[in-house]
């Protein structure tokens, strides 16, 4: 057991004193452990330790006598998929926001090494990326964010569901994605959407699912309902089933004609 | 110092010990530094310390009840059952 320093504890609440301070990053270790989960117990930080470490973090940067004025751009590497609503609703999280212009989120979830199939249906990914994501992150940087890049250990956009529509960042120049699966038509239009301003996107390891077998019905539009998916990876006789058209020339066409500005584009597998 | 500030980069890296929090005040605290830095990189947890070693924020609810797996002491300083890491 390691108990974080006071000294460590009293720098931190200092950083504000940095009088030219513009970026912060916070980068967690990889590996997190949710409860009643099958890890190996290979992680290095509880979730306590990492929203004690965020709250304070977000205390400092937002200080009474000396809050830093001049950040801009925050930076967290491998947060974890659970979300401090307490946190995420004060007046000091949504000051700290209010200033942003740049955010880099790369999300970390369970990986159930024991059981692999069995971490999709974990609820904490699906909350966060069904409606924390959105509500508490993204919504209230509309109006001022430039540089977005959403990252996960996991794959996300359908399982878990993250839906972006009616989202829009009339001044976003730079978009990054990674681990993020296509699957419907409505995210390139999302992503065309910022047609006026984007000039730079980067697809990372973002494939396009083409056809998929579930334990689940799913709705009208070929989503697995929120409540059922902890039931994803049943076995059944007759799974459901879907298919997806699109394919990356279409992509390419789409994008090269949606996106005027577009200067720069990466698509690969990132490290 | 001067060397220190004739190479500082931008970005000052803080780690969750001590040493880091005592060097990173040191930057705070010298004027010229301090307006260098215009990032800060934290790092959340150590590499080079056993995984069987969770860090903690506070000391936890079950310290006094069991003493065997967090040992004394551990208020100040980043330390494991006792002990500097």
């Amino acid at each position: 057991m390691g108990v974080i320093s006071d000294v460590f504890k009293s720098m931190l609440n200092y950083i504000g004193l940095f009088r030219n301070l513009r970026r912060v990053e916070l980068m967690h270790d990889h590996e997190v452990e949710a409860e009643g989960s099958y890890g190996g117990g290979l992680h290095r930080e509880w979730t306590e330790y990492r929203e004690a470490l965020l709250k304070a973090l977000v205390l400092a940067l937002n200080h009474p006598d000396h809050p830093a004025e001049h950040l801009h751009s925050l930076s967290i590497c491998n947060l974890e998929d659970v979300t401090n609503y307490d946190l995420v609703k004060s007046g000091d999280f949504k000051a700290i926001l209010s200033r942003l212009d740049t955010l880099e989120l790369c999300i970390t979830t369970d990986e159930h090494e024991a059981a692999p199939e069995s971490a999709i249906e974990s609820a904490q990914r699906h909350i966060l990326f069904g409606r924390d994501l959105r509500q508490y992150w993204l919504e209230p940087l509309q109006e001022k964010l430039v540089n977005l890049k959403i990252y996960s250990n996991c794959l996300w956009g359908y399982l878990p569901k993250c839906d972006l529509r009616g989202l829009h960042f009339p001044h976003l120049k730079s978009l990054s994605l990674g681990n993020m699966t296509f699957t419907h038509d409505w995210q390139l239009d999302w992503i065309i959407s910022h047609a006026d301003t984007l000039e730079t996107l980067t697809l990372d390891d973002c494939p396009i699912i083409h056809e998929a077998m579930l334990g689940n019905d799913f709705d009208s539009e070929r989503y697995v309902p929120f409540d059922d998916t902890q039931f994803l990876w049943r076995y059944v006789e007759k799974p459901y089933h879907w298919t997806y058209g699109a394919r990356w020339h279409d992509y390419f066409r789409r994008l090269h004609i949606g996106l005027p500005h577009l200067q720069r584009f990466g698509i690969d597998r990132g490290p | 110092m001067a060397a220190i500030k004739r190479h500082i980069s931008h970005r000052l890296h803080l780690l969750p010990t001590k040493e880091s929090a005592l060097a990173a005040r040191a930057v705070l605290e010298d004027n010229e530094l301090n307006t260098k830095i215009t990032t800060l990189s934290i790092k959340a947890s150590l590499e080079d310390v056993d995984s069987e070693i969770k860090l903690t924020w506070d000391p936890p609810s079950w310290a006094d009840t069991e003493p065997e797996l967090y040992g004394d002491g551990a208020e100040h300083g980043i330390e494991v059952n006792g002990g500097d890491l």
